[in-house]
């Protein structure tokens, strides 16, 4: 799926984490996070995942994470591919 | 709830809010918001261009979540407006609240600092990689409207005692004019610092009081940005400058970057 314009949700509320999903070359990733010392990698594999499964490419997701769970950083994701045009 | 604050009496609390917290408010922005609680105004920021400033939360609620609500608001609303990154330029006593909201602290002197959301910075230099050069570099900035004769004697002088030279022009008019006039100069590198040139017309002063020397702090802001996240990216070692002894120049050489005075030579002496 082509990402096809910015698109971002989520807010930086604790235990909330905000997502920007834009078009660019490749797939690049970038994670703030205020436990990214501990947790960068499990976000980072979390993200991947949902990526994996709706077949993401030609995007930049930048991620500012505030300690979010599981559930919250695919919900947040999913719903900013799906306004940058990458879901139907 | 989050709203926007557009009649005059939701401004007017947002003035009495921003002052209580010892802030001026100062006008000048794309969005001004807010968040009520019990009919009174709890929580107010604004947003000009990618600057977010004015945020005031009131002093019974500071520790909670309403400076994120704000903050994500503001940030969002900024990213809709095309702003891959957005500063905050403010007290060095609240840098800790925005680096927990994820911002980067770019640039902190004792009276201001800058914190940047997203990765605008390494986005910029990463864009500019290809002007890296290794060796002993120096640095010049270039003010004016027009490029001269006498910049160019200048900038001839100071390339000649180093490695590679980066150019900076403050004026986007003067930059495509120095960009033609050094193209035959194979070490001169010229660079366009775009919104990590902090000028007068991007330094809010919200959060100073007016008997602040806001010039100076502004200037002194701008050089320590300059010699902590660029110069270093550009191993520029140098820093050639006609006024060697102004703020700009100590707070460069307070970096570890030698000042160099430098005049321009006469004509016919470039050599």
């Amino acid at each position: 799926m082509k990402i096809q314009r910015k698109g971002q949700a989520g807010t930086m509320q604790s235990s909330d984490l905000m997502v920007i999903v834009e078009p660019a070359d490749g797939l690049v990733i970038e994670i703030e996070s205020t436990v990214k010392k501990q947790f960068e990698h499990l976000i980072r594999a979390r993200l991947e995942q949902v990526l994996a499964k709706h077949g993401a490419e030609g995007a930049r997701i930048s991620v500012n994470d505030r300690g979010a769970l599981d559930y919250a950083i695919e919900a947040r994701l999913e719903t900013a591919l799906r306004r940058a045009g990458g879901l139907s | 709830m989050i709203a926007d604050l557009i009649a005059p009496a939701d401004i007017d609390a947002a003035r009495t809010l921003i002052e209580a917290c010892g802030l001026a408010f100062q006008p000048g922005y794309d969005d001004l918001v807010g968040v009520h609680e019990q009919g009174s105004l709890v929580a107010v920021g604004a947003r000009a261009g990618r600057v977010l400033k004015m945020l005031a939360i009131a002093p019974a609620q500071r520790g909670g979540p309403l400076l994120g609500e704000i903050v994500s608001a503001l940030v969002a609303r900024g990213i809709e407006a095309g702003f891959d990154a957005l500063f905050v330029f403010t007290k060095p006593a609240y840098a800790a609240a925005f680096e927990a909201l994820n911002f980067t602290l770019l640039a902190a002197r004792e009276q201001a600092v800058l914190l940047e959301f997203g990765n605008g910075l390494k986005h910029w230099l990463a864009a500019h990689s290809d002007g890296q050069h290794p060796g002993r570099n120096g640095a010049l900035m270039i003010d004016g409207l027009t490029f001269s004769a006498s910049h160019r004697r200048l900038i001839e002088s100071a390339a000649g005692r180093v490695d590679h030279l980066y150019l900076f022009a403050t004026a986007e008019d003067c930059r495509q004019q120095m960009a033609d006039g050094v193209r035959d100069l194979i070490n001169v590198v010229v660079l366009d610092l775009a919104q990590y040139r902090i000028d007068t017309a991007s330094f809010p002063t919200y959060f100073l009081k007016v008997s602040d020397p806001v010039e100076k702090i502004r200037t002194e802001l701008d050089a320590t940005l300059f010699a902590t996240r660029i110069a270093p990216f550009f191993g520029i070692a140098r820093y050639f400058t006609g006024t060697a002894d102004d703020a700009a120049a100590r707070a460069i050489q307070a970096q570890g970057i030698a000042v160099c005075a430098i005049s321009t030579p006469p004509p016919g002496d470039s050599q």
